[in-house]
């Protein structure tokens, strides 16, 4: 593992294989010594079986995204999935069409990913380290922030979910507690939040994919964005029976549904 | 004094009739022609000046009496409305007819019928309006919602879809909706105009789900089969509507 310096972050691909393809690419020319995927493997997008393969093939470790949870158990989304009702059904109509085009093999792979990826200082999970449906977005107090990381026993958590890349440094990580009745308080040490973003299914506006690269030497992150044809994406969402809503909506850089905002919910499940 | 009133969708028809009715301190009287049960106009205007006695279509006959004239009364001509196929009607009633156009645009078939013009500038951001209104057969759509409660945030998603062409190029689009706490909001959105939020309208809260709820859509090549499917999916089940204004009105 130590001589693994430059490690390519990928998330959220969901079943998008054209956006893969190009990001792989990409990956290739930034000279990663390894990759790693955060999972979302599947969902919304047109070829949940030929981005599956491709990551067996590739053998990338991987995490279970919450997309590849419900095709395994069945759709199982809390509130925080969903913020409207259209965005439930629109979910639910992704879900089933996904639950019926899904090879057995690539189901049972996607029911043998683990939920989280130790590798030394760097933890690697889907949504945070407590849920693979909760949202880390950017603004989430720091509080949580912290805590999430902690409770990864990591330095750096890298996570995905909200299909929008960013780094968080918590440099002021300082807890006071008090237990029977004596103060405590404890000094974290610098700890880092990576999102990597989305492969397939971007929102921040533009089609194009997002990935992060990481240098374990010099802590270095580099939030990648890459163009690839989305029009074959879109194409292929429409001629393959999924609602032509969730074309325009990719080609706008909007994700095919919508996502939660509330950066203060915590998640309770 | 009975004022007819006629243009473009989008023109300003009900503000430049809003307007007159607020200036005035007097009984107005209101009839929207061509409007059908999409009745977005009047339940707005209605919102505004609870006072305002509304004529519908069934009593448009009372216009054509001498003491008509009596009470001042606004009529609002739908841009669906042939104007040559109504004119019978116009040339009974004693009216001063107002035709607002826009200044871009050939307005030859307003300003022949209308004996006065007023310029307004709601489609002054188009420079094209000639393309626009009279290529390729423009379409509308009407929906009646009424009976139906939205989820607001839904709406909002197809709302902004809408607007931004997802299902078509929209022109012209204006709705009544009813949520579930209660409240009528209306969207109200025009060509090249920045999107507007919904607007509560000023009426009270209301948990009767027969209020009117609707909404027209003007536009080309609209993908009619999906904004309908799409409407409907914003539209909340009865269970949770029955369970969450249970629970309001106990909280009430």
């Amino acid at each position: 593992m130590l001589f693994i310096m430059k490690i390519a972050v990928i998330s959220c691909i969901h079943a998008n294989y054209e956006a893969l393809d190009a990001v792989l690419l990409d990956i290739d020319k930034q000279k990663a010594d390894k990759i790693y995927c955060l999972g979302d493997l599947v969902g919304y997008g047109p070829y949940p079986n030929a981005v599956i393969e491709q990551i067996r093939a590739l053998d990338i470790p991987t995490v279970k995204g919450c997309w590849d949870e419900d095709i395994v158990e069945g759709l199982n989304a809390c509130e925080c999935s969903y913020p409207s009702i259209l965005a439930e059904k629109r979910g639910k109509l992704a879900h089933e069409w996904t639950d019926k085009e899904i090879y057995p093999e690539h189901r049972q792979f996607l029911a043998e990913l683990p939920e989280v990826i130790k590798e030394e200082n760097l933890c690697f999970v889907h949504g945070s380290s407590h849920s693979n449906h909760e949202y880390l977005l950017s603004e989430i107090d720091a509080f949580t922030a912290l805590e999430r990381v902690l409770s990864a026993e990591a330095d750096v958590l890298f996570c995905g979910h909200t299909h929008i890349p960013y780094v968080r440094t918590l440099d002021g990580g300082k807890l006071n507690i008090k237990v029977d009745g004596k103060d405590l308080s404890f000094n974290a040490p610098l700890k880092r939040i990576i999102n990597a973003g989305s492969v397939g299914e971007p929102r921040h506006g533009r089609p194009n994919a997002t990935y992060v690269i990481y240098d374990r030497n010099s802590q270095e992150t580099i939030l990648r964005e890459v163009e690839y044809d989305y029009h074959k994406t879109c194409q292929a969402i429409v001629d393959r029976g999924l609602p032509a809503i969730f074309a325009w909506r990719l080609a706008k850089g909007l994700e095919y549904a919508e996502k939660a905002e509330d950066a203060s919910h915590v998640c309770t499940r | 004094m009975i004022v007819a009133v006629a243009g473009l969708p989008g023109i300003g028809k009900t503000t430049w009739i809003k307007k007159q009715i607020a200036a005035l301190d007097k009984p107005v009287r209101y009839f929207s022609a061509g409007e059908g049960n999409i009745i977005v106009d009047r339940t707005y205007l209605s919102a505004e000046f609870p006072h305002l006695e509304i004529i519908d279509e069934h009593n448009i006959q009372q216009l054509l009496s001498p003491e008509a004239q009596n009470i001042t009364t606004y009529i609002e001509l739908n841009w669906s409305l042939d104007l040559e196929k109504i004119n019978p009607f116009f040339q009974q009633l004693q009216c001063h007819r107002i035709a607002l156009i826009a200044a871009s645009m050939d307005n030859s078939y307003w300003a022949d019928w209308a004996d006065e013009s007023i310029i307004c500038s709601s489609w002054d951001s188009c420079d094209n309006l000639n393309d626009i209104f009279q290529i390729n057969s423009p379409q509308m759509h009407r929906l009646l919602l009424t009976g139906e409660i939205v989820d607001l945030p839904s709406l909002e998603v197809f709302w902004y879809e809408l607007t931004e062409g997802a299902y078509g190029e929209l022109i012209r689009a204006k709705g009544i909706f009813n949520l579930v706490d209660g409240q009528t909001i209306l969207g109200n959105y025009i060509l090249n105009l920045p999107r507007e939020d919904f607007a509560s309208l000023p009426l009270p809260y209301n948990l009767d789900r027969n209020r009117f709820s609707g909404v027209e859509i003007f536009g080309k090549s609209l993908d009619n089969e999906s904004i309908v499917r799409t409407i409907e999916d914003c539209c909340l089940a009865d269970t949770a509507i029955n369970y969450y204004q249970e629970q309001l009105q106990i909280a009430v």
